[in-house]
């Protein structure tokens, strides 16, 4: 076993810059610890751990940012990130929340990844990776803190992210000029990318429009081991066995990983025939070890008439876009900000 | 936090060929390790990294990435079930915190989670302590009804005043929220929780390292959760170094002595008055008492307000009164002596 994880290792640090490499092995390893085999979280010392930042509403690089309490009942904050004008700093609370004045504003709801149990919206990276999406699509984006597994199981998350999806829509000051709706997309990555699917169905099943969907590295599963899975478990900081605990940590009690939640087209999936779903940008990591599944999302909303672009990022690992330090990261970035049009 | 740059390069020599694995990871380093100067910011530090919140010098990327696989190598010859349980025995260090001495970094432990990088709970501590004063005076923070916001710690490299107290700093953080997250005091609560999660499970050297951020995140506090934490604390660290409060004086004799005092002493009568006043109130309503007395003493509190219950217009209510008392020598139960005038007339 110490022989292969020496493989593993080399092969690891020659696909990725060594600060991501430093990075992400240091995610793994800690998570490593916090994870219980008997499906509990060690939640205490996972908050200890992590990198949090405060908002910030003194603009930072042309982004402010600030903190909202959107659901008093489940103490579901969101973090609001803005573009700064070119007037005064916003020394007022009521300067917070004035009406954005373009035509059109794109309100980007970013769910951060973690696997459904790690990470805040007030985590380093996620605040670093919000910020960069203010001024890459000119848009507001809106960063849930939804409740995470195991202690918050399916249908949590989803349920934060609709209560978070509804309280956007109706904010007046959200509105663009234009047409005064509120131009909304979903993005996230890792379980937040599956957040997005589901968020999206209830969405517009409830006549509420999202007008695209982004998904960077989704968490999907199956009961299967499929054979990417098989090939690159282990390999680049990823194991079966840690894909298994988050699904068992997230799902409801005895149910396996074709449940809905977790395996959208899968046996016991619907199908989005003939359903009105907004246009999709699912980015794949090439050494990611579920792609299998990530890719049977991309066919299944293909087969069902829906727009999709698949990125696929060949030797990309997860985390990629954390750091904008390879050529992956430039890529994606520029197609998100096509993706997020304007004029919309 | 800033590692040592001679410490490492001391014990981590590559050229050394001591290990076999040393040569493939250098190699692998020399092919994608290297850091491109625009990465580094003046003090050397990879910025890319410095902005998520780990602060690691890019000369000493390789030896990090070096400890972390020994780390990982130690983690996997653990139990094949994970290897969670390695967070009950692992000691966090802050490095800025240890002595420097070298004989601590050659230290042996399995355990040894110091090749992490970061910055740890807090920026490290300035070398100006006027410089916080002013800063608070430039954060300004909005607060409505406190909710559980999000468990935090500031990790931000902060910015440096200079030591003029008051004066304005060129980049200051206006931390406005419209509901007041309570950012570091939800974190004192966790580390709180956790530490004494660790006493309880006879972890003291984890909740040892914890009781220290405890301190420092207390600092942090104002008013009463500072008092609060402060106790809490207090009593973390008599639990984790057995120091249990040794009575100098035979208990009876101190209760007699505390009785005399508050007979001839006001202030205690007063507080009682104005409690038992504030119970009547806000319990106007009720028709069940339960009083539960911690340090019950002779419970001079409550006859009084048993009295003014007993003339309470629609009748006395049912009054119930749990004595919890520290344990005595001689396994004499204190509280069962304690008997109260007039306790007849209440017939609950």
């Amino acid at each position: 076993m110490a022989r292969s994880n020496e493989v593993n290792l080399n092969e690891c640090k020659m696909v990725v810059p060594l600060n991501t490499w430093v990075l992400i092995s240091n995610f793994k390893l800690a998570y490593n610890l916090l994870r219980r085999p008997d499906g509990t979280f060690n939640r205490h010392l996972a908050e200890f751990l992590d990198r949090k930042v405060p908002a910030n509403a003194n603009p930072v690089d042309g982004v402010f940012s600030f903190d909202v309490l959107i659901d008093r009942g489940t103490s579901l904050l969101s973090r609001i990130y803005r573009p700064a004008t070119a007037e005064e700093p916003q020394l007022n609370v009521a300067g917070l929340e004035k009406p954005v004045t373009a035509e059109v504003v794109p309100v980007i709801i970013f769910f951060h990844g973690g696997s459904f149990a790690h990470s805040s919206a007030n985590s380093a990276i996620y605040d670093t990776l919000c910020r960069r999406l203010v001024g890459l699509c000119k848009a507001v984006v809106v960063s849930v803190n939804y409740r995470r597994a195991p202690e918050n199981r399916y249908p949590c998350a989803y349920d934060d992210g609709w209560t978070a999806l509804k309280w956007v829509n109706s904010r007046p000051w959200l509105q663009s000029q234009k047409d005064s709706k509120v131009h909304i997309y979903l993005a996230g990555d890792s379980s937040g990318g599956n957040i997005v699917h589901h968020v999206a169905l209830i969405a517009m099943e409830s006549g509420i429009d999202v007008l695209g969907n982004i998904l960077l590295n989704p968490m999907f599963g199956g009961q299967e081991r499929t054979e990417s899975e098989q090939r690159l478990d282990g390999k680049y900081f990823v194991t079966l066995r840690d894909r298994d605990w988050y699904w068992r940590a997230y799902l409801p009690e005895g149910e396996d990983r074709d449940h809905h939640a977790c395996n959208p087209f899968g046996p016991n999936g619907r199908s989005l025939e003939g359903i009105k779903f907004p246009k999709s940008l699912v980015v794949v990591a090439g050494l990611d070890l579920i792609q299998d599944w990530q890719l049977a999302y991309v066919d299944g909303l293909k087969k069902a008439g829906q727009e999709v672009k698949l990125l696929y990022m060949e030797q990309a690992t997860i985390g990629f876009y954390l750091l904008p330090n390879n050529n992956h990261f430039h890529t994606v970035m520029d197609e998100i900000s096509k993706f997020v049009v304007s004029d919309c | 936090m800033k590692r040592d740059h001679r410490e490492i390069s001391g014990t981590t020599d590559y050229s050394s060929g001591s290990c076999s694995r040393a040569d493939s990871s250098s190699i692998g380093n020399s092919i994608k390790g290297k850091v491109r100067e625009e990465d580094q910011d003046a003090d050397g530090m990879d910025e890319l990294l410095a902005v998520l919140g780990y602060k690691v010098r890019s000369s000493d990327m390789a030896d990090v990435a070096q400890k972390l696989e020994m780390l990982e190598m130690v983690m996997g010859t653990a139990q094949e079930d994970g290897i969670y349980h390695l967070s009950s025995d692992t000691v966090h260090y802050i490095p800025s915190d240890l002595p420097e001495s070298n004989s601590v970094f050659n230290d042996d432990s399995e355990y040894d989670l110091r090749a992490i990088p970061g910055v740890a709970a807090y920026p490290p501590p300035k070398s100006d302590p006027d410089s916080e004063s002013s800063q608070k005076l430039v954060k300004t923070s909005m607060s409505s009804s406190g909710s559980d916001g999000y468990g935090s710690s500031s990790s931000f490299p902060s910015p440096q005043a200079n030591g003029i107290p008051g004066a304005v700093t060129e980049f200051s953080t206006l931390s406005v929220v419209l509901v007041d997250s309570q950012e570091s005091g939800v974190r004192l609560v966790h580390t709180l929780m956790a530490c004494a999660e660790a006493a309880q499970q006879d972890n003291l050297k984890l909740a040892d390292a914890l009781v220290k951020h405890i301190g420092l995140l207390t600092a942090s506090q104002t008013g009463s959760m500072r008092k609060v934490a402060t106790y809490f604390a207090e009593a973390l660290v008599r639990r984790i170094y057995r120091i249990f409060p040794q009575d100098s004086l035979d208990p009876s004799c101190t209760d007699i002595l505390q009785m005399h005092f508050n007979e001839t002493c006001p202030y205690l009568k007063f507080a009682h008055f104005t409690t038992n006043q504030a119970i009547l109130e806000a319990f106007a309503t009720a028709n069940r008492f339960h009083v539960i007395g911690f340090r019950l003493k002779q419970g001079m509190q409550w006859p009084a307000l048993m009295q003014a219950l007993a003339l309470s217009p629609g009748g006395p209510p049912a009054f119930r009164l749990t004595g919890i008392g520290p344990p005595q020598p001689g396994n004499t139960d204190a509280l069962h002596q304690v008997r109260w005038n007039g306790n007849n007339r209440h017939r609950v």
